[in-house]
């Protein structure tokens, strides 16, 4: 093929492409259609099948409004489209950890302006959620569909260990004595069941990795927001991880670690919990709801309490993180007034808020919201309740979040399996954060 | 299409003898290519050395700092233990893999019953994807319902927590990388031993040379540059691993306790997750200085060591 040949169909490709776009812009131009994208890190499922009936809602009230959803729970993607200049125009978070990160650095539009222009009261959302959007006194996103976390334990196990089932532990003491008669070990160090595994889930249900919540549960905190200043080797969290660490002493850390790895995928029927073979876990309500579906027979057996609190801290039963799906508008967004106005619409609506956390397990991220029915279960209770107590904490938005989360539960792990000491592992932490912090 | 002369027609009409006319030679055929080459890997290639003296995070025009990311990196632990963790793989997976992709070449050299069938098996793993790899392996290590520790049992060994154990983490990778080499070494291998006449071991066999002696001075030498080649190509391959570890310590990178943090990992964890652009781009070019430095250094030294067929020696 001659050289002219291919300019050719090089160029009337272009003039048919052309002619295509313009059209299509033609077309948008007539009906004044507001396009809008969003990234959503639900992901598949019946969670996005909940979303889409949310948007379709919305697109009935707002004629003229088209939002296009696609599940992207990679980060560090919609981190490179933001910095390429080609964001959506809304992203959904699935958890706040990097929010302080983003926003510190101007990817994130502040609500602020938004929020005065379409006068909303950010009074009408439960608070302990909104500190996680909160950057430097700045709000960068509404909340949706809060969670938290409380001990859930098996009250079959606890009949087999010789345990009532329903007397919870209340003291971190309890729990212990408890879980170590909830435990069986073979011979060989092999373990065949597992009163409670401090690390578990860690990350997989949003949480940083647990140390952090039972840093708090021991009256301790990661950073002082009075003298901004950074506190992973406070007493109280060295304390925190030397208790995690005694139950991997007791068995053996390779023992433990292990049981941890050769466990089915989280909120699958193969999941330490689900399976039978974890008695206690540190988790949140959805994981009712997977139950459920996974494995019915176990459902009821399933008793939820506040996580308990060391002996003479009972003030601080009931500890836990919270945090929220954030709604977010990036810097670049197309239409941020019109992306402004669903997420108002999205997080504000008492109707769209019960139906979603029914469907979900997740908390109403609204302080009132019509009756549905998980809220008057008594199991759900606890998480609500917890959501709206003084024992609510969120990782400190920051512009290292990320960074210190992946170094705590770093740390976390040396000293589970015994490569360092509780106090070593929390004074190099505090140190290599201290230097990231500064530069 | 016509092909270019330029001596003859440009010297009769008196012009200039030779003309730069790109539009018309090969140029056209290769400015895509050309084009994505240098939007894609040059410039690229040439910002992450400018970003390498900067703080960039992505979402901020970049502050120049100077050198002070490479003065940082020296006083970094986890990079200490990157790099240690990597060098762990040259040194040890490099050699296993050539030994081991020789060995299987030697024994398949000659056809035998079914030589064909043992080729191909010890060959699959190069055309299985590496993060496919990567996850049969992760069940493979499964302390519980994993295949190896149930293989162990047979024999009473106890089983072992394979990627979940600071100390296991880093060999079972390896084990599981040599694995995916020693096919490709072994195909390689086997072309080089072709090559080698027979007329030579015959001659030895006529002096009395045992087959220990064949290896040691006939095949061994001529295999030279094959041996070479591997060695290069397999240090860049280890000085750069990346997928399979990253695949087995999704949820943690550099899990359990850092034993799998290899350099390359720990350059995309400052990347994209903790968004210090500038400090993995320090990293990356770091990297290239070494392995520059090693194949250079080894490119020296084989001059000494290796012997090319048909080279003649002072």
């Amino acid at each position: 093929m001659s050289i002219r040949l291919v300019t050719r169909s090089l160029v009337s490709g272009a003039v048919i492409l052309g002619s295509l776009t313009s059209a299509a812009a033609a077309a948008s131009a007539g009906a004044k259609v507001v396009n809008l994208t969003m990234w959503q890190q639900w992901g598949g499922g019946h969670e996005e099948a909940a979303l889409d009936k949310v948007i379709k809602e919305y697109e009935a009230l707002n004629p003229g409004v088209r939002i296009t959803e696609t599940p992207v729970t990679n980060s560090a993607k919609i981190l490179t489209a933001i910095s390429g200049g080609t964001p959506p125009d809304i992203v959904d978070l699935g958890t706040s950890l990097e929010v302080g990160e983003w926003a510190s650095r101007g990817a994130l539009l502040p609500m602020a302006p938004y929020i005065s222009s379409s006068h909303l009261n950010t009074g009408v959302y439960v608070p302990a959620a909104l500190d996680a959007l909160t950057v430097s006194g700045q709000l960068y996103g509404l909340p949706f569909m809060d969670f938290d976390v409380g001990l859930l334990y098996n009250k079959t196990l606890f009949k087999q260990a010789g345990l009532n089932p329903n007397d919870p532990p209340t003291t971190t003491q309890q729990l212990q004595s408890d879980a170590f008669k909830l435990t069986k070990q073979e011979a060989n160090g092999r373990i065949t069941q597992l009163g409670f595994l401090p690390d578990y889930p860690g990350q997989s249900n949003g949480q940083v990795c647990t140390l952090e919540d039972m840093g708090w549960d021991f009256g301790g905190q990661w950073y002082n927001d009075k003298t901004h200043s950074i506190t992973a080797d406070a007493p109280q969290n060295i304390a925190a991880l030397n208790y995690e660490a005694s139950f991997y002493k007791k068995y053996g850390a390779s023992n433990m670690a292990n049981f941890e790895s050769s466990a089915g995928a989280y909120l699958t029927a193969n999941d330490p919990f689900e399976s039978g073979k974890l008695a206690m876990v540190y988790d949140g309500p959805w994981a009712l709801q997977y139950i459920e579906a996974n494995r019915p027979s176990l459902a009821s057996e399933i008793g939820v309490a506040p996580f308990p609190a060391p002996a003479g801290m009972s003030s601080l039963r009931g500890t836990t993180f919270i945090d929220t799906n954030p709604q977010v508008i990036p810097r670049g967004a197309s239409d941020p007034s019109a992306a402004f106005a669903f997420i108002k619409w999205e997080t504000t609506s008492p109707e769209v808020t019960a139906t979603f956390a029914q469907l979900v397990a997740n908390l109403p991220q609204l302080k009132k919201v019509p009756s549905f029915p998980l809220a008057n279960d008594s199991r759900f209770r606890v998480f609500i309740n917890e959501a709206s107590s003084a024992n609510a904490h969120v990782w400190p938005p920051l512009p290292y979040s990320t960074e210190y989360g992946v170094r705590l539960c770093q740390a976390q792990q040396s000293a589970l399996l015994g490569t360092t000491t509780a106090a070593k592992a929390m004074g190099s932490l505090q140190t290599t954060m201290e230097s990231s912090a500064s530069s | 299409m016509p092909v270019q002369q330029p001596i003859s027609h440009a010297s009769e009409a008196g012009r200039p003898r030779w003309r730069w006319r790109p539009w018309r030679g090969p140029l056209p055929f290769l400015l895509p290519w050309l084009i994505g080459f240098i939007a894609l890997t040059i410039i690229p290639l040439f910002l992450s050395l400018y970003w390498s003296f900067t703080n960039y995070d992505m979402l901020q025009p970049p502050q120049w700092v100077g050198a002070s990311n490479y003065v940082q990196l020296v006083h970094d632990p986890l990079f200490r233990t990157s790099v240690i963790n990597t060098s762990f793989m040259v040194v040890i997976g490099v050699p296993a893999g050539i030994v081991l992709g020789l060995g299987c070449a030697l024994l398949l050299r000659r056809p035998i019953r079914g030589s064909a069938l043992y080729r191909g098996a010890i060959f699959v793993p190069a055309v299985v994807p590496s993060v496919a790899v990567a996850v049969i392996w992760i069940w493979i290590f499964n302390p519980d319902y994993g295949l190896l520790n149930a293989a162990l049992g047979v024999v009473h060994i106890k089983p072992q927590g394979w990627l979940a154990s600071p100390s296991l983490a880093k060999p079972s990778l390896l084990m599981l990388l040599v694995w995916e080499a020693v096919g490709q070494i072994m195909v390689l291998m086997l072309a080089g031993l072709k090559e080698i006449p027979g007329e030579l071991y015959e001659a030895a066999s006529l002096d009395g040379a045992k087959p220990l002696q064949h290896f040691r001075y006939i095949t061994f030498p001529l295999l030279g540059p094959v041996l070479f080649y591997s060695l290069i190509v397999w240090m860049i391959f280890y000085l750069q691993f990346f997928t399979e570890a990253f695949v087995a310590t999704a949820q943690d990178l550099g899990e359990p306790v850092n034993s799998t943090l290899f350099y390359s990992i720990y350059i995309y964890q400052n990347a994209f997750q903790f968004l210090k652009m500038g400090y993995a781009s320090a990293m990356a070019w770091i990297l290239f200085a070494v392995t520059m430095i090693i194949t250079v250094t080894l490119f020296r030294l084989q001059r000494r060591f290796i012997f090319y067929r048909g080279e003649q020696r002072a």
